[in-house]
C-alpha cells in the first residue's frame, strides 16, 4: 500500500483546495461579523445551480455561466446581508447564527421549488483537459481545475485584502467594530461585501462539486461539513488557517482512508482535530486573545 | 375597550374548546356498512431527501394509477381508492409521526408504502400491531421475520447475488472473477453485504478481493478506487444511487480503470442519465423490462400513461413503475380478497391469504412480474440490464437476455 | 422577581418555594390533570407528536443547562441521546435487562461520555468548544456503525421492546405519553431547582464571565465538567425515551442534524430560561409537523404548471421562513414574549 501513497497525497491535496474554498468563505464571515455560518451548504448548492441554470437552460458557454453564477452570487450575498442579517444587527450572536441555520433550510425550499428534488448534473466535457499521469499518480483534470480555482480565487483574495482600500476596512472591521466605525469605516457596506465574497467562494466550490458529480437540495450542502474541521484546524479567525486547514484536511482523510481504511478517513480528521484543540486552543493560525475581566 | 374585547375573545375559545372536546369524545362512530365508501392507502416516502431522484417518481406514479383505477376500472368493485401521500424528507421520526397520524385515521389506511429504508424498519413491527400491510424497500430488517411487510422488488442481497451469478456464468477464463465491493456506509447502502450474499459467492465461484465504504457527502472517491485497483478486480459491485455511482465511476475513470460497475435498482434511469458516457458498459439488475425496449407492450402502455399525465422525462424512472405496481397489487388482491369473503369480513388475514399467493402475476402488459409466498415475502423477477450508448439493453449472455430471471433465494437461514 | 399583589415572603420556607400562591397551584394542577386527561382527547397522531415533543423537552433539558445556563455551545447533543439509546438497547437486547434497569445505566453511560467529550472545555472556550462537541458527534455515530455492528447493528435498525410496569406496557402511543410526560416533568422540575441552588448559580457565573467568576471562587473547570455530566445524563435519558417512543434505534436520528436543531430549539425558546427551553421544542416541533402538513394544501392553490415544484419545497421554505420572521420580530426568544405576557395577565385590568 505505500507504494500508492504519492498518489493519496495528490489526490488529498487537490480535494483539499475544494474544502479550502468552503472553509475560507466560513472564515471570511466569522472574521468580520463574529458569525458562524451555518447556511453555507445550502449557499454553495444553490450557486452549483445557478451555474447549471446558465449551462442547462441558457446554454451558455461555461466561461460565461460561471460568470453569470459569481453574478448571482453577488446578488445573492447582498440580499441575504440586507434581508436576513441587517435586521438582526445587534442581537445575541446565538441569535443570528440560528438565523443563518433557518435561511439554509429557507433555501434548501427554494431549491426543491426550482429545481425540484431529483438530482441533476452538468453536461460533461465542459472543462477541457484530461486525467494527467505523472509517474503512477493519476491527477484528473477535473481536480487539477479545482485546485487552479481554488489557488486563483485565494490570490485574488489577498490581492484585495492587501491592496483595496475596502480590504484594509474590511481588516480594520475584523479587528475591532467600534473602533473601526469611530474611524469613519461603513461596517454594513463591509458586512455586504464580506457576504458577498463568502457567497461568491461557495459558488465556485458549489459548480466544482456540482460538475464533479451531481447536485441535489439534500446532499450538496453536507459538502460543507467537511470544512467544518478544516476552519477550527486554522482557527476560526485566519484565512490562511482556513486554506492550510483545508489541505491538512483532505491529505489526512486521503492519506489515513489510502493506507488503513476509506471508513477511517473522515473520522481522523476529526480525532486530530481534537488533540489539535487540546494542544491549541485558538486552532494552529488563530489569534490568542488576552481576556480581561 | 381592551378588556371587553379580550373577554370576547376568551369566550369564542372557550365556545370553540368545548365544541372541539365534544367532538373529539364522540368522534365519528364507525359505520360498518357491507361497502366502505373509499379505500385508504398511504406513502411515507422520502420524496425531497437524499434519495428523492430514485424514490421521488413513485408519488406520481401512484398518484396517476390511483386516478386510473378510479375513473378506468371503476374503483375496487365501486369502492374509490384514496391516496394519501406523506413526505418524510428522509427523517424516520417524521416518517413515525406520519404514520401515527394516517394509522388513527377513519377508516385507516390499509396499505402503507414506504420507500425509505430505515423508517421502514422503525414501522415494520408497528404495521404488524396495526394491521396494515406494508411495501417496504426490501433490506433483511423490513422483511424478515414474516410479518405483514412486502418487498416491492427482491431482496438487495438477491439483486446482487443476481448479478453477480450473470457474471459467473458468462465468465470465460479459467480463475474466479474477482469483484471488490464499493457502497455507501448507510442501511441502504449496505443492505446487500449479509453473509448468505458471501456465502453465496463463495458456492458459485466469485471472489469478493475487497469491500470499501464511502460517505454520502465524499466528492471522491480516488483513495478508494486506487486500494481496489490494487486488488485487481473485474468488476465494482455497488448497492447506491444518484451521485455515489457517479463518484465510483469517475474515480474508476480517472485512474484509467476498465472495470465497470454492478448496480441494483439504484443504477435505473434517475442515476444514468446524470452522465450516461460514464456508465457506458455498466450493469444494472432492475426489477422491470426497460423503458428502451420500444416493442414491449408494457412500455408502450407506461409510456403513454406518462404522456397522458403530463409527466417529464424525469419521471421516467423505474420508480414511477413501482408506484403504479403497488396500485394495481392493491387492487388485485382487495378486489379478489373481497370476492372471497366479502367486504365486510374483509381483513389483513384474508388480503395477506391472497398477496402469499401472487404467483407470477404481470400486470401492466407484463413490464414486472410479482411473487410472493408464505416464506418469501419479495419478489423474486429481476432483469439484468446493462448501459449501452444512454439506454438501458439487456445484458446478453446467459441470463442476460432480457427477460426475467429469478434472483437466487438471499433469504436467511433462519427464516426459510 | 415579579409577583402577584399581596404576595408577602414572611419565611424563608416561603421565600425559596416555586409555588407561592394557591392560585399557581390551582393552575398547575389542572394542567398536570389536563395533561394526564390529553390521550383520551386527543387523536393518535397528534400524541404521537406530543409524545416526541416531551422526549425532546427532557432532552432539551440537558442542553439548557449546559448552553443556556453555563454558555457552552455544544454541537453533539443528538450523538449523547443516541449513546443513551443504543446503551439501553444493548443492555435490554443482549443481556435481558429491564427498561428500568438499563435505562438507568444507559443514562450513566451517557453522562460519562459526556463528561469525556466535556474534558476539552477545560482549555477551549466559545465556538471552538463547539467545534470540539461536534467532533464527538462524528466520532459516537462512527463509533456505533463500525466498531462493533454485531452488537449494535451497524446502520440497520434494532427493535426495542416496550417497558413494562407492573404489568402495565406502555406499548401504544397513548400509554407511552405516560412515561414521557412523567419523566418530562420530573426533568423540567429538577432543571428548574438546580438553576435555583448553588450550583445553577455558578454555572450563570461562568456563563456570564469565566474569569470573574474564577476570582469569586468558582471552581470553573469542575462546574463545567458537571455542566457536561449532567447536560448528557438528560440527553441520555432523551435518547433512551426516544428509543422507546420509535419502538427501535437507527443511527440515522442521532446525527449532527438533530443536534444543530436542538440548539436552535433553545435558541428560539430563550437561552436560560426552563420555560423558553420547553416552548422552544414545541415552537420547533410543531413547526416542522405542521408546515409538512400545509405544504400541500396551500401548493393546490399554485397553477398547475407550477404547482407539483412549489409542492416538493414550499414546507422547508415556510419552515424557514417562519423562523426567520420569528427572530426578526422576537430575537429573545419566546420565554421573552411569555414574561410579556405574564406581566401584562398581572396587571390586568390595570395594564398601560
Amino acid at each position: 500500500m505505500l507504494s500508492l501513497l504519492p498518489q493519496f497525497v495528490v489526490t488529498g491535496l487537490l480535494i483539499g483546495s475544494v474544502y479550502a474554498l468552503i472553509a475560507v468563505s466560513i472564515v471570511l464571515v466569522f472574521k468580520a461579523t463574529r458569525i458562524f455560518n451555518f447556511a453555507v451548504g445550502e449557499l454553495l448548492a444553490l450557486g452549483g445551480y445557478f451555474c447549471f441554470s446558465f449551462v442547462v437552460w441558457w446554454h451558455f458557454p461555461l466561461w460565461l455561466a460561471l460568470l453569470g453564477a459569481l453574478m448571482m452570487a453577488v446578488v445573492t450575498g447582498f440580499l441575504v446581508e440586507r434581508l436576513v442579517l441587517r435586521p438582526l444587527l445587534s442581537q445575541s450572536l446565538l441569535t443570528i447564527i440560528m438565523a443563518t441555520l433557518a435561511l439554509g433550510v429557507l433555501l434548501r425550499g427554494l431549491m426543491l421549488m426550482i429545481w425540484t428534488g431529483y438530482d441533476v448534473a452538468f453536461p460533461k466535457n465542459l472543462l477541457p483537459g484530461r486525467t494527467v499521469l505523472v509517474g503512477d499518480v493519476a491527477m484528473s483534470h477535473e481536480l487539477l481545475w479545482a485546485g487552479a480555482i481554488a489557488v486563483t480565487s485565494f490570490a485574488a483574495l489577498a490581492f484585495f485584502f492587501m491592496k483595496t482600500n475596502t480590504g484594509l476596512r474590511m481588516r480594520a472591521v475584523s479587528e475591532d467594530h467600534e473602533l473601526s466605525m469611530a474611524c469613519g469605516v461603513n461596517i454594513t457596506v463591509v458586512f455586504a461585501v464580506t457576504w458577498v465574497l463568502a457567497v461568491i467562494l461557495g459558488t465556485l466550490a458549489g459548480f466544482l462539486m456540482g460538475y464533479r458529480l451531481s447536485l441535489a437540495p439534500s446532499y450538496t450542502p453536507l459538502l460543507a461539513l467537511k470544512a467544518f474541521p478544516a476552519v477550527i484546524f486554522g482557527g476560526l479567525e485566519s484565512i490562511t488557517g482556513a486554506l492550510v486547514g483545508g489541505l491538512v484536511v483532505g491529505l489526512i482523510e486521503a492519506v489515513v482512508g489510502g493506507l488503513i481504511d476509506p471508513n477511517l478517513g473522515e473520522i481522523s480528521a476529526y480525532v486530530l482535530l481534537l488533540i489539535v484543540l487540546f494542544i491549541r486552543p485558538e486552532g494552529l493560525f488563530g489569534l490568542k486573545r488576552i481576556e480581561r475581566i | 375597550m381592551m378588556s371587553a374585547a379580550g373577554r370576547s375573545i376568551g369566550r369564542i375559545a372557550g365556545y370553540a374548546l368545548l365544541v372541539f372536546l365534544v367532538l373529539a369524545l364522540v368522534g365519528p362512530s364507525p359505520s360498518m356498512a357491507d361497502k366502505p365508501k373509499s379505500l385508504a392507502v398511504a406513502i411515507i416516502g422520502d420524496l425531497t431527501g437524499p434519495y428523492a431522484s430514485v424514490v421521488g417518481p413513485m408519488a406520481p406514479g401512484c398518484e396517476d394509477a390511483v386516478k386510473y383505477v378510479n375513473e378506468k376500472l371503476g374503483g375496487i368493485d365501486g369502492v374509490k381508492m384514496e391516496l394519501l401521500v406523506k413526505d418524510n424528507t428522509g427523517k424516520a421520526a417524521l416518517g413515525i409521526q406520519q404514520y401515527e397520524e394516517l394509522i388513527n385515521m377513519k377508516p385507516k389506511p390499509l396499505f402503507f408504502g414506504v420507500p425509505h429504508t430505515p423508517t421502514a424498519e422503525a414501522l415494520r413491527e408497528k404495521v404488524l400491531r396495526d394491521e396494515a400491510i406494508g411495501f417496504f424497500p426490501s433490506s433483511i430488517d423490513d422483511l424478515y421475520p414474516q410479518g405483514n411487510t412486502y418487498g416491492f422488488y427482491a431482496l438487495y442481497a438477491g439483486m446482487t447475488a443476481t448479478a453477480v451469478r450473470w457474471v459467473k456464468d458468462n465468465w470465460k477464463e479459467e480463475r474466479n472473477p474477482r469483484i471488490a465491493i464499493i457502497t455507501w456506509d448507510q442501511a441502504y447502502g449496505r443492505a446487500p453485504l449479509i453473509p448468505e450474499f458471501f456465502d453465496y459467492c463463495k458456492k458459485i465461484g466469485v471472489d469478493i478481493v475487497a469491500q470499501e465504504l464511502f460517505g454520502v457527502r465524499d466528492v471522491d472517491l480516488t483513495t478508494h478506487l486506487t486500494r481496489i485497483k490494487a486488488q485487481k478486480p473485474d468488476w465494482l459491485l455497488t448497492n447506491c444511487t444518484g451521485s455515489g455511482p457517479v463518484a465510483i465511476m469517475r474515480a474508476a475513470k480517472e485512474l484509467g480503470m476498465k472495470t465497470k460497475l454492478l448496480n441494483t435498482v439504484g443504477g435505473g434511469w434517475g442515476t444514468m442519465r446524470l452522465d450516461p458516457a460514464l456508465f457506458e458498459g455498466c450493469v444494472s439488475v432492475l426489477h422491470n423490462i426497460s423503458y428502451d425496449n420500444e416493442t414491449h407492450p408494457g412500455v408502450k402502455l407506461v409510456k403513454q400513461y406518462l404522456k397522458e399525465n403530463n409527466r417529464s422525462i424525469k419521471e421516467q424512472t423505474n420508480f414511477y413503475i413501482i408506484g403504479w405496481q403497488y396500485i394495481l397489487m392493491i387492487h388485485k388482491v382487495v378486489q379478489s380478497a373481497a370476492a372471497k369473503v366479502g367486504w365486510d369480513k374483509l381483513d389483513t388475514a384474508a388480503i395477506k391469504a391472497e398477496l402469499n399467493t401472487l404467483t407470477n402475476w404481470e400486470p401492466l402488459d407484463g413490464i414486472v412480474k410479482v411473487t410472493y409466498t408464505e416464506k418469501k415475502r419479495s419478489s423474486p423477477w429481476l432483469v439484468v440490464y446493462k448501459i449501452e450508448g444512454g439506454k438501458l439493453v439487456p445484458a446478453g449472455g446467459l441470463g442476460g437476455e432480457g427477460k426475467f430471471v429469478e434472483a437466487p433465494d438471499m433469504t436467511p437461514e433462519n427464516f426459510r | 422577581m415579579w409577583r402577584p399583589c399581596g404576595t408577602f415572603d414572611d419565611t424563608y420556607e416561603k421565600d425559596v418555594t416555586i409555588m407561592r400562591t394557591a392560585a399557581q397551584w390551582a393552575v398547575t394542577i389542572a394542567g398536570l390533570v389536563l395533561l394526564g386527561l390529553l390521550p383520551f382527547l386527543l387523536g393518535g397522531g397528534l400524541i404521537t407528536t406530543l409524545n416526541l415533543i416531551g422526549v425532546s423537552v427532557v432532552s432539551i433539558m440537558g442542553l439548557h443547562i449546559l448552553t443556556g445556563l453555563t454558555g457552552q455551545i455544544s454541537l453533539g447533543h443528538g450523538a449523547f441521546m443516541g449513546v443513551g439509546a443504543y446503551a439501553m438497547m444493548m443492555l435490554m437486547n443482549l443481556t435481558g435487562f429491564s427498561f428500568w434497569l438499563a435505562m438507568p445505566l444507559a443514562v450513566l453511560t451517557s453522562g460519562l461520555v459526556g463528561l469525556f467529550f466535556g474534558l476539552p472545555s477545560l482549555r477551549i472556550k466559545g465556538f471552538y468548544l463547539a467545534m470540539a462537541t461536534l467532533a464527538a458527534q462524528f466520532i459516537i455515530p462512527w463509533t456505533i456503525i463500525n466498531v462493533r455492528p454485531d452488537l449494535t447493528g451497524g446502520t440497520s435498525t434494532l427493535t426495542v421492546d416496550a417497558p413494562n410496569l407492573f404489568g402495565f406496557a406502555f406499548s401504544s402511543q397513548q400509554r407511552i405519553f405516560y412515561l414521557v410526560m412523567a419523566f418530562a416533568v420530573i426533568s423540567v422540575i429538577l432543571a428548574r431547582n438546580l438553576q435555583r441552588s448553588k450550583v445553577g448559580r455558578a454555572f450563570v457565573a461562568i456563563r456570564d464571565n469565566d474569569l470573574a467568576a474564577e476570582i469569586m471562587g468558582v471552581e470553573i473547570f469542575r462546574y463545567k465538567l458537571l455542566a457536561f455530566f449532567i447536560c448528557s445524563l438528560y440527553s441520555g435519558l432523551g435518547g433512551c425515551l426516544l428509543a422507546v417512543w420509535m419502538g427501535a434505534v437507527n443511527v440515522d436520528s442521532f446525527l449532527l442534524h438533530e443536534s444543530i436543531w436542538y440548539l436552535g430549539m433553545i435558541i428560539v425558546g430563550g437561552l436560560g430560561s426552563v420555560p423558553g427551553a420547553v416552548f422552544g421544542v414545541v415552537f420547533i416541533r410543531f413547526l416542522e409537523i405542521v408546515s409538512q402538513s400545509i405544504g400541500p394544501p396551500i401548493a393546490g392553490f399554485f397553477p398547475d404548471a407550477i404547482g407539483a415544484a412549489v409542492k416538493s419545497g414550499i414546507s422547508p421554505f415556510i419552515f424557514g421562513l417562519v423562523i426567520l420572521l420569528f427572530l426578526a420580530y422576537e430575537p429573545r426568544g419566546l420565554a421573552h414574549r411569555w414574561e410579556i405576557f405574564k406581566h401584562f395577565y398581572r396587571r390586568w385590568p390595570f395594564s398601560h
